[in-house]
């Protein structure tokens, strides 16, 4: 015990030293939660402040058109501005400024009082540049109000004494449904947020960099002899071991609390919103706890198979770029394709990341998280493996 | 002190050590040379009990090495050439890890601090970053952790390469005085003939694996060491 101590303290002493390595652990991911959350915070509300340029113009200028131009300029999305004709409305397309648009044709009024195709009043301009997500966004949205006031025409020419209040009731933007985001067996209403993606994925990312640290001395404790030296001192392989672990997972646990911090009270104070917990705590450690097993593992592994601290840095953080890119990381997984998506499931950030989702999301069971910490403990228990054979053949090919 | 007995080992079809044996009395210092290849890391890592022989046995204060290797090895103090060392951390606190790694704790793990940077005559520098050193404040250091623990046999394989003449001296005189003065059983693996000359009153040449001359220096003198020198020549 006394030499698992020291073991400790050493590695303490030798990471209080490597600025570099606590630069990784801390400020790294503090810097990328801040920037994420508040860079992806439109994406994720309901409100969102991203607007998307449309022009519409009035050709008949006609009660009804108005109303119709009044209902348009309420779709939310869009920032709207009214042209006054086609021929400038073509002008200003023709500049890129503006890709999508809606022209209220003239006779639009006369074709809703007479009950004709109003479809064919209305005509929707889009430039090929617009992506596909938002034309359809746009023409839903134009379907849905067209459809609305040509409703509200038809009841009417049906039901004469139907009262103006009335009209503007059957006019107005009524929700047909409840929106209620899963939560599980629980419920509780957890607003799905951009902090809840960027905390978790940048901890992961964080967590999966203590490689720099542990690799930067294990090489040279190989590379300069030292585990022999122990060796003689009678340190066994168990202690070393053990001695490397433990600095580092209570590195990585401080490493989880301060970006749950940061995500709690640093993002609202800059304008983001703030990380909802829930009462799910206690599992979140636990998710915490077998992903450092994970990725101490993995970087004591590595650091037992390369020569140099150089190998380690770059193997490692390209390992980790990549494991980050495929499991969702850097990019959200629900924007990936589904080819993307399923790739995800040979990256171990992208199990870490599913498990610390469907707690903040989903308030889930531990039960229900058996397959992505399964996968963090057996990819731990493999490196673990990987690092003691090696360690092993090491210190009997030292001499 | 020391017992080498038969001891052969085979790493692939290569033969590195072939039926090794002999023995080092207490107080001594017992000189190993051997050119590259002769099999005098592969002994030492033997006798540290980080190799396991193919034959033979070993034991270090009557501690038979294979069967209680952590009994035996209490008694080592291990020098190895490289600085095995931790350069990001200070002089004293490499003495304070290695020193509570082999136990020592509290007012022993001082004293013994303060004796063995004493010996090696860097108490001064015990504050600065091993990083900052010289070659040889770190090989001083590095002997300096060998003598942690006041250890009864010290192992130290080639402590002076690449060091200042100067070093080279405090280095020897240490070793000398800790056999003479300390009754320490020393066995010192060098390339250099001159310094084991100096220091060891007993030879043992390497050659192929094999014992090729065992004894008192000024014994070997004529015969075996005169071969080895002139075949280190021709070399």
């Amino acid at each position: 015990m006394r030499k698992i101590i020291a073991g400790i303290v050493k590695e303490f002493w030798l990471l209080k030293r490597d600025i570099h390595a606590l630069l990784v652990l801390f400020v790294m991911p503090a810097a990328f939660i801040l920037i994420m959350s508040l860079a992806m915070r439109d994406a994720f509300s309901e409100h969102s402040n991203v607007h998307i340029n449309a022009i519409m113009v009035d050709e008949d200028n006609t009660t009804a058109s108005r109303e119709m131009i009044a209902k348009f300029s309420h779709i939310e999305g869009f920032k709207w501005r009214q042209s006054a004709s086609s021929v400038l409305l073509t002008h200003t397309m023709k500049k890129n400024t503006t890709l999508i648009s809606v022209v209220v044709k003239k006779g639009f009024e006369k074709t809703l009082q007479t009950n004709g195709d109003v479809g064919k009043s209305i005509v929707v301009m889009v430039d090929p540049e617009a992506s596909p997500s938002v034309r359809m966004l746009f023409e839903s949205a134009i379907s849905g109000s067209v459809a609305k006031v040509s409703m509200v025409n038809q009841m009417s020419a049906l039901n004469p004494w139907m009262t103006s209040e009335e009209k503007v009731e059957a006019a107005s933007d009524r929700q047909w449904f409840q929106e209620e985001f899963f939560q599980g067996e629980k419920r509780a209403r957890v607003k799905p947020t951009s902090v809840q993606q960027s905390v978790p994925a940048w901890l992961i990312f964080s967590m999966f960099f203590i490689i720099i640290p542990i690799s930067h001395t294990f090489v040279n404790e190989r590379r300069l002899g030292t585990l022999s030296r122990l060796a003689v001192m009678n340190v066994s392989i168990t202690s070393l071991l053990l001695s490397k672990f433990i600095p580092y997972f209570m590195i990585n646990q401080i490493q989880f609390f301060l970006m749950l911090i940061v995500g709690i009270y640093l993002v609202p104070l800059l304008g983001g919103d703030a990380l909802v917990v829930g009462d799910v705590w206690g599992s979140l450690l636990i998710v915490s706890m077998v992903l450092s097993f994970a990725t101490i593992a993995y970087a004591l592994a590595i650091a037992s198979v390369v020569r140099t601290t150089d190998q380690a840095v770059s193997i490692g953080g390209l390992l980790n770029i990549i494991f980050a890119a495929l499991g969702g990381i850097m990019i959200p997984l629900f924007v990936m394709p589904d080819f993307m998506q399923n790739l995800a499931v040979i990256s171990p950030m992208s199990w870490a990341l599913r498990a610390f989702l469907e707690l903040f999301l989903h308030q889930a069971t531990l039960r229900e998280l058996i397959f992505p910490l399964g996968g963090l403990i057996i990819f731990g228990m493999l490196s673990l493996l990987i690092a003691t054979v090696r360690l092993h053949k090491e210190l009997r090919e030292a001499q | 002190m020391i017992i080498a007995r038969n001891i052969s080992k085979t790493f692939g079809d290569k033969k590195v050590l072939d039926d090794v044996s002999f023995s080092i009395k207490n107080g001594s210092i017992c000189g190993l040379i051997g050119h590259n290849g002769a099999g005098k890391t592969t002994l030492m890592g033997i006798l540290c009990a980080l190799i396991r022989p193919d034959t033979g046995s070993a034991s270090i204060g009557g501690v038979d090495l294979f069967s209680e290797i952590k009994r035996a090895r209490a008694f080592i103090g291990y020098v190895p050439q490289k600085t095995s060392l931790y350069p990001e951390m200070s002089g004293r606190e490499n003495l304070h890890y290695f020193g509570a790694v082999i136990g020592l704790s509290g007012k022993d793990l001082e004293n013994s601090i303060h004796d063995v940077s004493v010996v090696v005559a860097l108490e001064e520098h015990l504050d600065k970053r091993v990083v900052h050193y010289s070659g040889g404040m770190q090989k001083r250091l590095n002997l300096a952790i060998g003598l942690l623990g006041n250890p009864q046999v010290l192992y130290l394989d080639e402590p002076t390469v690449g060091v200042d003449p100067e070093t080279r001296e405090i280095i020897l005189s240490t070793l000398s005085d800790l056999a003479h003065k300390q009754n320490k059983t020393i066995l010192y693996t060098s390339h250099y003939f001159e310094e084991v000359e100096k220091i060891c009153e007993r030879l043992i040449i390497l050659e192929h694996g094999r014992v090729v001359a065992d004894g008192l220096i000024e014994e070997l003198k004529n015969g075996s060491l005169e071969r080895y020198l002139q075949s280190s020549v021709t070399r």
